[in-house]
């Protein structure tokens, strides 16, 4: 479903400060894929995630998605096909629009843009349907401005906006990570019901290494740049946090949480 | 201050209320204080006060100052968007510039008299036949206006248009051209200041290439006068607090001219009037600091 190959990024490129953010990278995911990637800091895990989503563009390779080049295409295109949640709960929303014309928006993702009434009768009650299965209470708020929400409630919110609109990827970038451990868990296991909708494939990126393992099909670790383990299957059952600090020396401390 | 003079006030404040409306565009809804509205202004008020001295309808008149504030705000926005010139410096860029193509727009006079020409406010008034008609009809222009936005801002672009302003991540992340949402904001911006303007120079029946300096001020300075006095509670309390916040700065200007102000200390008083009503804000986060820590302290 997505295809990745040979990417490479370069940030600073001819200066001292050059850095070799992703070096010469290839990857397949396939769909219903529920990806985990974890390493250090500066190991390139978001800039993986943003030349997929076009925030930044590659300085080499191709990236496809469902067989089509989207290499060159402006990240706002990209969209259309891939849900996106930030780490910061604050960029997931718009923060003073309600919570269902915040759904709205992400609602007529593939629809064309014009003077259509922005929200009907319909949509709200699918709305209604589709938050009250979230069991978070929002929707009997959906009247209410998205900057009222808690940062948990924010989170499950935009994860729910991600893939409102069917997109084939889901990319989410620390989601979990400015949550409360009973938020995180709550948005994390709404993540894993999520990344059961058929046609799509999921790949999130976490310092948790634990939930790394538990979450998921598949685990990559990259570092500097490169992907160097990718396990799924029979193998990675068979992988413990421990294991894998003592096969790649991992140093970090905010990894082990 | 006479009746006859507060009935102007509120006529002036009527037509300020749609640039006031178009300021609310790029400063609420965009969140980009937009300074080309100092000479999107005027050039509204050339264009409509060219047609009507050169004998066209009047209301052909305003089409083209709303086409021609329109082609300025979408100057100001690709100056953004395409170059990367920060939104600021954007706005000044094209209020400069402006200046020169309205003078051309003028035909090289620095003020154009429309004494003897048609205007909506001349042909209402007749058509009507009624005191203070010129008040009636701009609260009816007013009015639809208002109304318009309204309608628009629910729409899907509106929704678009609105997000763009919060968080423009998000609006990117939902598959929505940013760039071309701050497009659209500031030609329908400064379209509604440059119609602001043609109704103005009718109005009056005059147009003056100088009168742009400092609009943008009392564009703000409804805008925020209208949300606190009047409420942000929902968006249609908040679009007619916008036109009487207009309305209000306009009557309170009338009132001090009516008690002495000379009419050189105008942009002062909008100036401290607006510097006053943006630290509101931070001065309450000040106070309540202030308290919090006093609080804990006792």
């Amino acid at each position: 479903m997505l295809r990745i190959e040979g990417i490479t990024k370069i940030f600073g490129r001819g200066t001292v400060n050059e850095k070799i953010a992703l070096d010469n990278i290839t990857l397949t995911v396939n769909e219903g894929d529920f990806i985990t990637i974890i390493g250090s800091n500066g190991a390139g895990k978001s800039t993986l995630m943003n030349c997929i989503s076009g925030v930044c563009l590659v300085d080499a390779g191709k990236i496809f998605l469902n067989r089509a080049d989207i290499t060159r295409l402006p990240e706002y295109k990209r969209s259309r096909l891939i849900g996106r949640v930030f780490q910061d709960p604050l960029k997931g929303t718009a923060f003073d629009m309600t919570i269902e014309e915040n759904l709205a928006i992400a609602y007529s993702k593939n629809k064309t843009l014009g003077l259509q009434r922005g929200l009907n009768k319909r949509d709200r009650e699918i709305f209604r349907e589709k938050l009250s299965a979230l069991g978070m209470g929002l929707e009997n708020r959906m009247k209410q401005k998205s900057k009222l929400l808690s940062g948990g409630q924010r989170q499950a919110l935009t994860l729910f906006m991600a893939v409102i609109s069917d997109p084939m990827l889901l990319l989410l970038d620390e989601h979990t990570a400015a949550l409360d451990p009973g938020a995180a868990m709550k948005v994390l296991s709404l993540t894993d019901e999520f990344s059961k909708v058929p046609g799509m494939c999921t790949m999130m990126i976490t310092h948790n290494m634990k939930a790394a393992l538990e979450h998921g099909n598949r685990t990559l670790l990259m570092k500097d740049g490169k992907i160097v383990m990718d396990i799924s299957g029979e193998e990675r059952r068979q992988t413990t946090v421990e294991k894998l600090i003592a096969k790649f020396d991992i140093d970090n401390d905010r990894m082990l949480l | 201050m006479t009746l006859a003079a507060l009935m102007g006030s509120i006529e002036l404040g009527l037509i300020y209320g749609v640039m006031a409306l178009g300021v609310f565009l790029s400063f609420r809804t965009l969140n980009t204080p937009d300074l080309t509205v100092d000479g999107s202004m005027v050039t509204g008020m050339a264009s409509s006060a060219v047609m009507c001295s050169m004998g066209y309808h009047p209301v052909l008149g305003l089409l083209l100052s709303f086409v021609a504030g329109c082609l300025a705000g979408s100057v100001t926005a690709l100056l953004n968007t395409k170059l990367k010139i920060q939104p600021l410096l954007s706005g000044i860029l094209v209020m400069l510039g402006l200046y020169s193509i309205n003078l051309r727009i003028m035909g090289g006079k620095s003020n154009i008299a429309l004494t003897k020409s048609d205007t909506i406010f001349k042909n209402f008034s007749d058509l009507a036949g009624i005191p203070y008609s010129s008040l009636l009809l701009s609260m009816i222009i007013l009015a639809l206006i208002t109304l318009a936005f309204y309608y628009f801002l629910k729409t899907r672009l509106g929704f678009a248009l609105r997000a763009t302003g919060d968080n423009e991540d998000m609006v990117r992340a939902s598959g929505i051209n940013s760039n071309l949402m701050r497009l659209i904001g500031l030609a329908l911006s400064n379209g509604f200041v440059a119609l602001a303007g043609g109704l103005l120079a009718q109005y009056q029946s005059f147009a003056d290439v100088g009168m742009g300096v400092g609009m943008v001020v009392i564009g703000l300075a409804s805008v925020i006068i209208g949300e606190v006095v009047f409420g942000t509670k929902t968006l249609m309390r908040r679009l007619v607090a916008v036109s009487l916040g207009a309305i209000l700065y306009r009557t309170i200007i009338g009132f001090a001219f009516a008690l002495g102000m000379p009419a050189s200390d105008l942009k002062l008083v909008s100036s401290v009037i607006v510097t006053f009503a943006l630290s509101t804000g931070i001065m309450g986060e000040k106070f309540s600091l202030v308290r919090k820590a006093g609080e804990t302290n006792a």
